[in-house]
């Protein structure tokens, strides 16, 4: 709560700067007030982030001139006509494949931060188990925000080096993209050429627009702090009693940890998406009500959709269409889907985790989406011959419920760096007395929630529930936001936000949780 | 050549006229899935290389903006 | 105009957000007096007017249990109050005689030494059971970065709704009762009266922790040093003592008695360590304690305080309020619920 009351306060001295100051010079208030707020994190982590950004800012440089430079002579000598096609052709090979290296020794560079401190203990932990040896794991604490802005950072230089974006000249500038503060909990994964406009647009204050952005940055701390906190006692208590669980385990896990993840996640998101919409800056939409998808793909295009862009577009494709790829496609067709396929989800999971577990979620992810893909055929067949059970609603809603069954079981990969027993814990899941024991209501009292706190749960997922169904897709123009809706009437607006700072209040989890018994007089 | 991409595409999708539509990648159509099955059958199909750069909703939205991409490939 | 419909908005916003807090304020932070009387002993002291006091007593249990204001009052006509509150350490001690001598002008300030031996902070509910009653100021502030003990958030002090607000599951419809019903003061003049008895032996020191440390912390003399200026800048002679009661797990230690012994002679004080007085006044430990000898009953309280309250007339100018007619109205209450207190538990 200390940390949010700090995040508050510091919002309510950047937001009056930022609109009272002079127009050219706002986004230099956003970049001190971002470096400042990202020093209380810690120097260690400040030097981390500001080696990234130089990184970053000299490879695009490079990167860039390398561009200009192979155009420049390339048109020099097509205007003189002194070389011919091959010889231009061949100049141009040489002066892809510099930038190939040099965006190689960049990405490199900037993952080798991130395998320091996020990937320290996994490499030692599989070597002491290759060699037999035991080093002592040195545990770092991740810097904040890294493993989004490493990606942030890597889809900048490789869109540089595409041609597809002209390189930062400003250092300055690109500071301000890697460090912006509203992405540094939980993302989302930017793109320079979205972004930087944004960022360096001129922006005068907007009460609707703020009063949108406050909405739903409160409603992001109500899902976080409230609901998956709350839940999150629960998903601790289910934990802690994994052993004498058994196939249980996994149907809890699956309900509770679904909400948690999603009420966390989404509401993360909600706080930075709003309190950047109340500066004006647009940040990517993480999710697009991710819990109505129909398949696992479908799930994985609405689920923190900033992440799954980067991996289609900067690992997924180009390994897909590589050389190597097109020559195993000899062997089959289908052959660069599956082997690209997995390497992104393997890759995915390991960026999630560093853990073997999550490589094991990732590929249980990307196994399944290509299964159902060769299935396609199978189902469309099915569609033709039974068209009107296919297109009825309570099919629809099997899809729907499946697919959330199939994403939060394999999400229950997360909890435990031990993928083995987990895996063995699915099995045992399908075992009736597994789902008859989900009904015990003394395993519920069990877990320590008073009736009222599973109410508020209750209470919680029945809000969002709603909230979401209010929200239009991504991309739907047409349809006012729930929040450009409530704008409209600021009174309405104000009686929410003051009950939503209330509800943060009371029914947060944070601090030191109360124990009646601790206060009830000892022996003294 | 559109013929022949026509084909790769119905084989993909029977269900979607093909032919005219012009918004394959932005309505959701194909997915990076198809997109990565495409590129494999387009280079076999015409022997071209087909790079992660061109990898654009633009040149993947309709079958003549696929057989544009495919002969400026084919051409340099 | 459109502007004024934000301003409202804004003002709506602001307004609703205070009262709602007020009002979750108000129903969660524990109020339930008889439910914990030990954590509203310092409450009794804000709400009584205390202008008159000539003696204050400040500590631990040893001093809330040990002397009887009714008693030095009826024998002596002293005025007096105790502000003393569980595992009260000095730092606590030192906030609230800054607030004591802000609301009055004592003559004599009365310190249980018991809290010396502790030089670091030790639980988080004692800690509340002091600060929570104290009014904001900036010697609060600075005692809280002292007291608190990890995890404990400074603000949650200034808004202890941030520090209770959990308690919402757990609320009953006593919590509303309780919120718009008047209640009695759980003390009387500071002293808790407990009637129980259960015998217990003399102090004795078998099976006892050893001494915590060999010196007292650096903390607890340097609150020790400010307690001693506050007093003499408001004229009033600081007096020490040690009740006559041992825990027997942790017990006044040899090494403890020296420490003090040595520390009142350094500043020039009276030091009364009334366990080597059991006898003389005239102390049964069969009688005089409800818990086994770890603290006095009120029998036990009577006599120590008939006993102290001679060696306060003898040796410092106190006022006999006893004559004077204001005073009798305040004590015939406050005697009354004593003598009622004394009974009630007897049955």
């Amino acid at each position: 709560m200390s940390l949010s009351l700090a995040f508050v306060l510091f919002l309510a001295v950047l937001l009056p700067l930022y609109f009272l100051a002079p127009r050219r010079g706002q986004w230099i208030i956003l970049l001190i007030g971002s470096i400042i707020f990202y020093g209380f994190s810690g120097w260690r982590n400040l030097c981390v982030l500001i080696a990234l950004t130089i990184i970053v800012y000299v490879f695009g440089r490079l990167l860039g001139r390398s561009l200009d430079r192979q155009t420049e002579i390339l048109k020099a000598h097509r205007a003189d006509g002194s070389w011919d096609k091959p010889t231009r052709r061949a100049f141009r090979d040489r002066c892809v494949a510099r930038r190939k290296w040099l965006l190689a020794a960049g990405v490199v560079l900037t993952l080798s931060l991130l395998a320091v401190f996020k990937y320290d203990s996994l490499l030692i932990q599989t070597v002491n188990m290759l060699a037999g040896t035991s080093y002592p794991g040195p545990k770092l604490v991740v810097p904040l925000g890294l493993s989004y802005v490493t990606l942030s950072a890597i889809s900048y230089m490789v869109d540089v080096s595409r041609g597809q974006l002209a390189p930062e000249k400003n250092l300055a500038k690109l500071t301000l993209f890697i460090f912006y503060f509203p992405q540094m909990w939980q993302g989302p994964i930017n793109r320079y050429d979205e972004l930087a406009p944004q960022l360096f647009a001129i922006h005068s204050f907007d009460a609707p627009r703020a009063l949108q952005g406050a909405l739903r940055a409160l409603w992001g701390g109500v899902k976080k702090v409230v609901v998956a906190n709350t839940v999150g006692l629960a998903v601790q208590a289910v934990m802690q009693a994994s052993g004498n669980l058994g196939g249980t385990w996994t149907w809890l896990m699956i309900l509770l940890y679904s909400i948690q993840i999603y009420a966390d996640f989404t509401g993360g998101m909600d706080i930075a998406l709003g309190v950047s919409h109340v500066l004006g800056i647009g940040l990517y939409e993480n999710f697009d009500r991710p819990f109505g998808a129909c398949s696992v793909a479908d799930y994985w295009r609405r689920w923190h959709r900033s992440m799954g862009r980067f991996f289609t577009d900067y690992v997924f494709y180009p390994l897909s269409v590589s050389r190597l790829s097109q020559k195993l496609s000899r062997l089959s067709r289908r052959l660069p889907l599956w082997t690209a396929t997995l390497v992104t989800w393997a890759l995915t999971g390991l960026w999630h985790g560093a853990g073997w577990n999550f490589v094991v979620w990732g590929l249980c992810n990307g196994l399944f989406i290509l299964l159902s893909q060769e299935l396609r055929p199978l189902r469309r067949r099915f569609g033709e011959k039974f068209s009107r059970v296919a297109a009825s609603r309570p099919l629809t809603w099997l899809c729907c419920s499946g697919t959330l069954f199939t994403v939060g079981l394999f999400r229950t990969l997360d909890l435990s760096p031990d993928a083995g027993r987990v895996l063995s814990l699915w099995g045992r899941a399908a075992t009736p007395s597994a789902v008859v024991g989900l009904f015990d209501a003394s395993l519920w009292t069990a877990l320590g929630l008073s009736i009222a706190q599973w109410g508020l749960i209750a209470l919680g997922v029945l809000a969002m529930w709603l909230v979401g169904r209010a929200t239009p897709h991504v991309g739907d123009v047409h349809t006012p936001s729930l929040g450009e809706r409530l704008a409209r009437r600021p009174m309405l607006c104000a009686v929410v936000c003051a009950l939503m700072v209330v509800a943060i209040v009371v029914f947060g989890r944070y601090g030191l949780g109360y124990n009646a018994m601790d206060f009830i007089y000892g022996q003294f | 050549m559109e013929q022949k991409i026509i084909e790769i595409l119905e084989k993909m999708h029977p269900t979607v006229d093909i032919k005219h539509e012009t918004a394959l990648v932005d309505e959701g159509i194909l997915d990076s899935l198809d997109i990565v099955t495409l590129v494999t059958e387009l280079n076999a199909a015409f022997d071209v290389c087909i790079p992660a750069v061109e990898i654009l909703p633009s040149n993947f939205n309709s079958v003549e903006a696929l057989a544009t991409m495919v002969k400026r490939l084919d051409d340099v | 105009m459109k502007k004024t419909k934000w301003i409202w908005a804004v003002l709506t916003f602001v307004i609703l957000t205070a009262l709602l807090f007020g009002a979750a304020q108000a129903l969660l932070v524990p109020h339930d007096r008889a439910a914990n009387p030990e954590a509203f002993l310092l409450q009794d002291y804000f709400e009584a007017d205390t202008a008159q006091d000539e003696v204050v007593f400040v500590g631990d249990c040893e001093v809330y249990e040990a002397f009887s204001p009714v008693v030095l009052w009826q024998k002596y006509g002293i005025s007096s109050r105790v502000c003393g509150t569980p595992q009260q350490l000095v730092w606590h001690s030192y906030a609230v005689l800054e607030e004591v001598f802000e609301r009055s002008d004592p003559k004599v300030i009365v310190l249980g030494v018991y809290g010396l031996i502790y030089s670091e902070p030790q639980s988080e509910a004692y800690n509340r059971m002091v600060l929570d009653h104290l009014p904001a100021s900036s010697t609060k502030w600075q005692v809280l970065s002292d007291a608190i003990v990890e995890g404990e958030s400074k603000l949650s002090y200034a808004f202890p709704l941030l520090r209770y607000h959990d308690r919402w599951s757990q609320l009953s419809w006593q919590d509303v009762t309780t919120l718009f019903s008047h209640q009695e003061p759980v003390s009387v003049r500071g002293y808790l009266v407990q009637n129980g008895v259960v015998a217990g032996n003399a102090p004795s020191h078998e099976g006892a922790l050893p001494p915590r440390a060999t010196a007292f912390g650096e903390m607890a003399l340097d609150y020790f040093d400010r307690i001693v200026t506050l007093c003499r800048d408001n004229n009033a002679e600081l007096v020490l003592i040690k009740a006559p009661t041992d825990s027997w797990r942790y017990p006044w230690h040899e090494e403890y008695e020296a420490q003090v012994v040595a520390l009142a002679e350094q500043y020039g004080l009276p030091y009364y360590n009334f366990l080597n007085e059991i006898e003389t006044i005239g102390l049964n430990y069969t009688t005089d304690t409800y818990d086994a000898g770890l603290h006095l009953n009120v029998y036990g309280a009577e006599k120590l305080t008939a006993y102290f309250g001679k060696i306060l007339v003898e040796n410092y100018q106190l006022t006999d309020t006893r004559l004077r007619d204001h005073d009798c109205v305040v004590w015939t209450e406050d005697i009354a619920r004593y003598e009622a207190q004394k009974k009630e538990g007897a049955k």
